[in-house]
């Protein structure tokens, strides 16, 4: 049960990276590879908000959601005109930036020893230390979330998201603010992603740079690639698999030093299925190329 | 002095013509060179309010690129560039593409650029001028309010769909219709953006001879019920021709007036 408990968290958190994500992917068509990094900062954010200053589990979530979301308006509002490769190789480079921040910024950051002692959600005197309260108030938390992200869909934002993605210049041409469009789907994105980091930091109660990286990135990427971008269920699905994937893993008994390996060697070639054999993704609605 | 007498009158006339019909769009001595070929070359057009221009010349004589410069995608080498749509001013040649729509100027693209992935009437919708500045967050926090304009908008989407004889493929996915629906719904499109000023880039092309009846069926009327100023460029000049005012040919980066109607 506490096993299964522990994979249902793993995937709310997850899901709520694989939802974002698909706020840029699939309904921006801006192709993200820092998600881990903004993952990242939300973390530490969060973590050193209820370590070292104190303040409360929701206050720590929003300055999480803050940070992350004041770093992507940053990067956007100079990168607001790359598309394709361009943007990629932006993105890469916050991506490589933000970890090497994390690993060498010591006197915050604590470097590569990370931060301990992370404490479990508290939220008016109630605490939720067991894994059953943690999933019954990531639930509440992760629909938040998931309504938020509907809502944005679901409004004239989300339209004009949806327009740039499919043709940028006949969205320019209709007067839609492409500009603005970008900046706020990375903030909101970056936002909901640093929650989702505050989110992991309060569970595993422990975080370094390792959990941030490029691969982390791109395990991000694959879900939403796998599962399927520009509808709700399509990064679900995603997650879910991805989560999957290295659990069943575990069966075939491999030693530590392999499956870590094989576990990246399945995604590449899950991937490289996927894109000859079903741009879509699994539940998707729009073709990934 | 009858001459005196004669060149008075016809400036009072032009006076009087002007007041009447304002002018829409006003370009001076346009110059644009690209890889040491000039392309235009103090080129100066009026437009008045309402009226329909057609554009002819030689594959690659700068009848696109004069699009592009108007709709601000091109900044040229010299020269003005002026709008007067909406009671309102603006200089194309500082300006951003996202500014000259909003201030009226629509296009009908040569490859009609619809949003492939979504139905006739989103794309329709997305051009909505009351939609275009709700933020996220707006749309996040305001939820109730913001469906209610959209509701409002999807009327006059479905209203301006019905305008062009697109009604009932209204949820047709774009990507399935044909060429001349596409550019029906690009033309209900221009509707939604409240465009005052169209540019028409090749409007009957790839088009079979019913449909592309249909299409100047549709401008005439846009042009003459609805007031939209049209500057069109087309090869097929003796079709459209006739819903035109005036007619020039672009050859060497000068504009040589055809035919005054």
């Amino acid at each position: 049960m506490s096993y299964l408990l522990h994979l249902l968290i793993f995937f709310q958190i997850y899901a709520v990276v694989a939802m974002s994500l698909n706020l840029l992917i699939g309904y921006g068509g801006l192709l993200q590879v820092a998600h881990a990094a903004y993952f990242g900062v939300g973390a530490y954010t969060a973590a050193l908000l209820w370590t070292k200053l104190g303040v409360g589990f929701i206050p720590g979530l929003l300055g999480a959601a803050l940070m992350s979301s004041l770093l992507s308006l940053l990067v956007s509002l100079s990168a607001w005109r790359f598309r394709g490769d361009y943007f990629v190789m932006i993105s890469l480079a916050v991506q490589v930036v933000l970890y090497s921040l994390m690993y060498n910024f010591m006197d915050i950051t604590n470097g590569p020893y990370g931060i301990t002692a992370i404490p479990k959600p508290v939220i008016m005197d109630s605490i939720f230390a067991t894994q059953e309260a943690t999933f019954a108030i990531y639930v509440v938390i992760v629909g938040m979330l998931a309504f938020i992200l509907a809502a944005a869909k679901l409004s004239p934002f989300g339209l004009s998201l949806q327009a740039m993605r499919d043709d940028e210049l006949a969205a320019r041409s209709l007067g839609i603010p492409v500009r603005r469009l970008k900046v706020e789907a990375f903030m909101l994105a970056s936002a909901m992603v640093g929650v989702a980091g505050g989110l992991y930091a309060s569970y595993i109660s422990y975080i370094d740079p390792t959990s941030f990286t490029l691969d982390e990135s791109i395990l991000m990427l694959s879900m939403v690639i796998v599962g399927g971008t520009g509808n709700v269920r399509g990064p679900l699905v995603g997650a879910a698999v991805l989560i999957a994937i290295p659990e069943l893993l575990r069966f075939l008994s491999l030693p530590d030093t392999v499956a870590a390996h094989i576990r990246l060697l399945a995604y590449g070639l899950l991937l490289i299925l996927m894109m000859h054999w079903r741009p879509q993704g699994l539940a998707g609605r729009y073709r990934f190329e | 002095m009858e001459a005196v007498a004669e060149n008075l009158n016809e400036t009072i006339t032009l006076r009087a013509t002007e007041d009447v019909l304002p002018w829409a769009v006003r370009t001076a001595n346009l110059c644009l060179a690209f890889g040491g070929h000039q392309v235009l070359e103090g080129l100066n057009l009026t437009l008045q309010a309402g009226e329909a221009i057609l554009l002819r010349g030689e594959n690659g004589s700068g009848k696109t690129t004069l699009l592009n410069i108007l709709s601000g995608l091109i900044r040229p080498d010299a020269g003005s560039v002026l709008l007067h749509l909406k009671g309102r001013e603006i200089d194309v040649t500082g300006s951003s593409p996202e500014r000259i729509a909003r201030s009226g100027l629509g296009r009908l693209w040569q490859d009609i650029r619809l949003f492939p992935t979504m139905t006739a009437l989103d794309n329709v919708l997305a051009a909505s001028a009351e939609l275009l500045d709700r933020t996220a967050l707006a749309g996040i926090t305001c939820w109730p309010l913001i469906r209610r304009q959209e509701r409002v908008a999807r009327e006059r989407a479905l209203h301006n769909l019905a305008l062009v004889g697109m009604a009932d493929r209204s949820d047709s996915s774009a990507d399935k219709l044909s060429v001349g629906q596409m550019k029906r719904v690009a033309l209900a499109r221009l509707l939604q953006a409240e465009a005052d000023f169209w540019l028409l880039d090749e409007p009957l092309a790839g088009l079979d001879q019913v449909s592309a009846e249909e299409i100047l069926r549709l401008l005439e009327r846009f042009n003459t019920d609805h007031g939209k100023t049209m500057l069109v460029v087309e090869h097929q000049h003796e079709r459209m021709a006739p819903i035109c005012g005036r007619m020039f040919f672009l050859a060497n980066g000068h504009l040589q007036p055809e035919r005054s109607v």
